[in-house]
């Protein structure tokens, strides 16, 4: 279809406000003038016109209802329900379906996690783990650098803690050596307590939280389903 | 809002060169029937205050198939049409001391298409097939047999090119249309019911035309 090269700087929007009367008579003159110019511009009326006699003459049939609307009495006792149960019942919605089998996985490795750490060797239900890499107590070997020198900022002195501030003195927190013994090679670290215990993980109670939290988040999610009639 | 009810745009308005409506729905009611159906429904909301819960469902029954029909025509889906009805008369029910007279249609229709508009919102946020009914006529009637089955597949075809254009223009203009051109109401109306301009509501249906004008370009000999 070949358009006019006129037609594209004419006001189309004019041409419809005229075809739906809402053009005022300055509008509608100008309209007209284009009208009589232009023969694009008579077919968009026209066009215009017959889209508009379709739309209009039921071209868009509905399909029948799929389904009455009636509430039943389990609606209305729902809608009567109190706030809390009807919020409850905003969690039964399908989009928060995916929360069940997500709680019952945490509920799962909580239970994991607990039966793990119950299992381990010597250890009951309260077992720490200490995490990996942390020096444990009294299984420090010798430090041969840890001679009261200074070491740089952030390191440590051999004892866990930090061996001196950066301008070069010993932190005041640093803990004294109970007994350096002296020998061939020097003033020799023989292994002492830190004020500090090593880092440990709570292996028991994160596995009792998760397991806690993960049937707390089912049960709720069940109680959230059946106040939304699923 | 206070409205009647859809009035047909028969008087007050400059001369449009669009032809005479040929709507073959009776949604356009006379007004003295209008105000019955007003007293009907305003008994109707009393019961229903009072406790009746009964009486809702006569409402329901009253204008469920009304609702259907201008969900369908906005959102162009079974499914969600019903969801938006569903919705639409819940909230109905909860807000119902909203309501303060004057036409129930009118703010159950209300009510109905900021539904739609909702739906339309989440199912741009997740799109999935564009025009899912589109392809699926085993809904509609059987045609008359006296109607030449050329004429039956014209229609089919029309209605087929009118309802894809109509999905490919903006939710906003779609539904100023839809309630001007198939349901009856006026500018002002629409603008009550869509809770914007007047100015709005002109820009949106002046321009939607001009959209579906444009994508039906190539299919014009359907129309003419």
């Amino acid at each position: 279809m070949t358009v006019n090269p006129a037609h594209r700087d004419h006001d189309q929007l004019l041409i419809v406000r005229m075809a739906s009367g809402d053009a005022d008579a300055v509008d509608t003159k100008l309209a007209e003038r284009q009208l009589a110019a232009c023969d694009d511009c008579r077919t968009l009326l026209t066009d215009l016109g017959a889209i508009r006699s379709a739309t209009v003459a039921g071209v868009l049939r509905v399909p029948p209802r799929p389904r009455s609307f009636r509430f039943s009495p389990d609606d209305f006792d729902r809608l009567h329900a109190p706030s809390w149960r009807r919020w409850l019942g905003g969690l039964g919605a399908p989009r928060f379906d995916l929360v069940r089998p997500l709680a019952t996985a945490v509920a799962g490795i909580g239970l994991a996690v607990v039966v793990l750490g119950s299992a381990l060797p010597g250890a009951g239900p309260g077992v720490f783990f200490q995490a990996a890499g942390a020096p444990s107590a009294g299984a420090e070997g010798t430090d041969p650098s840890a001679q009261g020198t200074a070491t740089p900022a952030g390191e440590t002195d051999g004892f866990g803690a930090p061996a001196t501030v950066p301008d070069g003195t010993k932190s005041t927190s640093e803990p004294t050596p109970a007994v350096e013994a002296v020998g061939p090679g020097g003033p020799k670290d023989i292994g002492l307590s830190s004020p500090s215990e090593p880092a440990s993980i709570p292996v028991a109670p994160i596995g009792v939280v998760l397991l806690g939290s993960g049937l707390a988040l089912v049960v709720l999610s069940t109680a959230a389903r059946r106040a939304a009639g699923r | 809002m206070g409205g009647t009810g859809p009035t047909r745009r028969s008087s007050g308005r400059r001369t449009a060169y669009f032809p005479p409506d040929s709507r073959v729905d009776d949604h356009v009611a006379p007004a003295d029937l209008r105000d019955e159906d007003q007293r009907r429904d305003l008994a109707l909301v009393q019961r229903v205050r009072t406790g009746e819960l009964e009486a809702f469902n006569r409402l329901v029954e009253l204008y469920q198939d009304y609702l259907f029909g201008v969900a369908y025509r906005i959102l162009a889906d079974r499914d969600h049409a019903a969801d938006a009805v569903q919705d639409a008369l819940l909230h109905a029910y909860r807000h119902l001391e909203g309501y303060r007279g004057g036409s129930f249609r009118s703010w159950v229709t209300r009510i109905g298409v900021n539904a739609c508009m909702d739906l339309l919102r989440a199912r741009r946020r997740r799109p999935s097939q564009p025009f899912p009914d589109l392809e699926d006529d085993s809904w509609e009637p059987r045609a008359p047999d006296d109607q030449q089955p050329e004429a039956r597949s014209a229609r089919a075809a029309r209605a087929r090119a009118l309802a894809e254009a109509l999905q490919r223009i903006t939710h906003d203009q779609r539904a100023a249309i839809v309630l001007y051109d198939v349901e009856g109401y006026d500018y002002e109306e629409i603008a009550a019911l869509t809770g914007v301009s007047l100015g709005t509501v002109k820009s949106r249906i002046h321009r939607g035309r001009l959209a579906l004008r444009a994508l039906l370009e190539g299919d014009m000999e359907l129309f003419r």
